[in-house]
């Protein structure tokens, strides 16, 4: 049974698509036809299925019968999804990335391995420190050596 | 064909090979063993590694890991209940109970030895299906294979869990997406914002990656907490249940037929396959009342028709290039990195690859039954692997294979939005799928609608004529409002059904 948060969760998703659309729908009609024609047409069938999903939102809507749902339904869903670790790891991997531009790849690895490792709790202090060296040496022997697959340097190394 | 046949034993039976293929099933199995970890995303981390390979030694490599890891998800599905994989979902009903009961060696063995003969017959229709099929694509032209690649999408749009119009949505977005860059005709630049990396479109494999690796971690992270407890310990000699799969060869041959069917039709996947090969396998059954309480019936059924699957869906893609899940998506975008067009001139002109590569797949499905039962020994330890080694390792090896396609950090910043973007998805219950395969045959479907309006003089009147008057464009046509239709009449019934429960 849909319950009041689903309904804003999507709400908000055709909001959200709506205005992708219509973003895109402004951006295409910029550009000269002989090369947004497509473009065109997709904003244009986006905008469709836009409207589309609101028309079934409001019929599912209308039809459900509204039940008292449980209390703690729309912070479960909320926390579930965007959970503090999830966030924290996306951070940390955006920080990883600014950290492989400036100190270069292994190193960055091995600070970037270690930090998530210790956020999220990893009982043995000892493999916290040993895995991230062990796995920047399995890179280096796998990807480097034998594939000659390069990876990223940065400033300093 | 039989001289092609040969040519590709050839290819896959040469060291390099065999030991890629190897590489490619011992990681299909950890991946697919590990829950949280699937096909898809192990596919999409190796794709960057195929690089500088021989290309048949790339595409035994991935074809290793897909079959492979589709078999591993019963490994977990049976010692520990958890379905390594999505498609192992039906193996834990009736394999979890025969461990619980200390047959945990009968059932592994069945999920092992079934998963093999389900892999390899899938290959032979591959083998013998494909290279005919292919010369189906000599009577496409440029409305057709536009035709072509809207009904792709449609069909992975309709078969979406929640809602027909999230599903089109998704693939409309993925078409979006490939439009990024340079205007194949006229060189204009749309959609880059000014960002030089951006002039060749988004790059697909760093897409993928994003998508598929990123949520997945994301996901793992969100609940730590969940201990990875009762884990059974395999037990009893592999080979000595295979006189007992043979006694269910019927069983064996329906699921595997089942399975190659699903696999072939774009959009159903090996979930779906074991899904109805375990319906078919209690149907047929004398003992109805056995199956959810440890019927072998229940995991050879839904083992042999997943792999089963595997060798179906490379058909539509080897063939037409309408690829017919997440993972064959996938393989079409290592195609397109080695240089090689799926169609019949895939066949014609490069018959060492394509050839090499389907008979590596019998390789694979023949190695990962001793690699399988070695794994499975010590899956209790791989099992308990904690996710704050696991994540971190992931994401290292999303950033080294997102940097590797063009060496260019603005591809990592990339990967980490496209991350965001497929977890959001997940968030609203959108279907990725589709957005994949509609970044993935955009720039054709793009390409052939601007030839299709050039043969037809630059008139949109002519255009439309040419789609509604030429015999193939029609059952296209005919087949992607079909699909459209069963997607909307599925998601009618789903919340139908819903409203009434």
């Amino acid at each position: 049974m849909k319950d009041d948060f689903s309904l804003k969760k999507e709400i908000a998703f055709f909001c959200l698509m709506f205005l992708i659309a219509l973003t895109l729908a402004w951006v295409s009609f910029s550009y000269p036809v002989s090369s947004s024609v497509y473009p065109r047409a997709l904003s244009v069938f986006l905008i469709i299925l836009s409207f589309c999903q609101l028309i079934i939102i409001y019929f599912k809507n209308k039809k459900e019968k509204r039940k008292e749902t449980e209390k703690n339904n729309e912070n479960n869903d909320l926390t579930k999804f965007f959970s503090k670790n999830s966030i924290i790891i996306y951070i940390f991997s955006g920080c990883y990335l600014l950290g492989v531009n400036l100190f270069g790849f292994y190193v960055s690895t091995c600070l970037f391995v270690m930090s998530v490792s210790f956020y999220l709790n990893h009982k043995n202090k000892a493999v916290i420190v040993i895995w991230p060296v062990v796995l920047c040496f399995l890179v280096w022997i796998v990807f480097s050596w034998f594939l000659h697959v390069p990876t990223p340097e940065g400033l300093l190394f | 064909m039989l001289h092609n046949a040969f040519l590709g034993i050839l290819g896959a039976i040469e060291l390099e090979n065999i030991l890629m293929t190897l590489f490619g099933v011992v990681t299909g199995v950890v991946i697919g063993c590990l829950p949280g970890l699937t096909s898809v995303m192990g596919v999409a981390l190796l794709i960057p590694v195929t690089f500088g390979m021989d290309p048949t030694a790339g595409l035994a490599m991935l074809g290793g890991v897909y079959c492979a890891s589709t078999y591993g998800g019963a490994i977990s599905a049976i010692l520990l209940n958890i379905p390594g994989t999505p498609s192992a979902c039906v193996t834990t009903i009736d394999g979890y109970p025969l461990a619980l009961k200390g047959e945990s060696g009968r059932a592994i063995s069945m999920a092992t030895l079934g998963s093999c003969v389900g892999g390899i017959f899938s290959t032979f229709v591959l083998l013998f299906v494909a290279p005919p099929l292919a010369k189906i694509s000599l009577l496409f032209s440029a409305h057709e294979y536009f035709l072509l690649s809207l009904l792709g999408i449609t069909i992975i749009a309709s078969f979406s869990d929640q809602s027909v119009i999230k599903g089109l949505m998704a693939g409309t977005l993925g078409l979006f997406m490939s439009v990024v860059g340079m205007h194949p005709m006229t060189g204009y630049m749309r959609f880059t914002g000014g960002m030089a990396f951006l002039v060749d479109g988004i790059p697909l494999v760093v897409a993928l990656i994003g998508f598929f690796s990123l949520p997945e971690v994301l996901n793992m992270v969100a609940d730590t907490s969940q201990d990875r407890k009762g884990i059974l310990v395999y037990t009893g000699h592999p080979m000595k249940y295979f006189k007992e799969l043979l006694s269910h060869w019927l069983l064996v041959i329906k699921s595997s037929v089942i399975g190659t069917i699903i696999g072939i039709i774009p959009g159903a996947g090996t979930d779906i396959a074991a899904f109805l090969a375990y319906n078919e396998a209690k149907r047929a059954s004398k003992e109805k009342e056995s199956f959810g309480k440890g019927a072998i019936e229940g995991v050879i059924a839904s083992e042999t028709s997943n792999n089963a699957v595997v060798g179906g869906s490379l058909v539509p893609l080897l063939t037409l290039g309408i690829p017919g899940n997440a993972v064959s998506a996938i393989f079409l975008g290592a195609l397109l990195i080695q240089g090689l067009r799926p169609g019949f001139e895939l066949f014609q002109n490069t018959p060492e690859i394509v050839y090499g590569f389907i008979c590596s797949m019998f390789v694979a499905n023949i190695l990962f039954v001793p690699v399988g039962f070695i794994i499975a020994r010590y899956a209790y330890k791989l099992l308990k692997t904690p996710v704050s080694l696991l994540a971190p390792t992931i994401i290292v090896f999303a950033v080294i294979g997102s940097y590797a396609i063009r060496n260019n950090m603005e591809d990592l910043w990339l990967m980490l939005l496209m991350g965001f973007v497929g977890y959001l998805m997940q968030y609203f219950s959108v279907p990725v799928a589709p957005m994949v395969l509609g970044l993935v045959l955009g720039a054709m479907s793009e390409g052939e609608l601007a030839r299709a309006y050039a043969l037809s003089n630059d008139s949109v009147y002519i255009l439309l004529k040419d789609f509604i008057t030429r015999p193939i464009c029609i059952i296209l046509i005919v087949l992607s409002v079909f699909s459209v239709w069963q997607g909307i009449r599925r998601s009618l019934e789903t919340q139908k059904k819903e409203i009434v429960s």
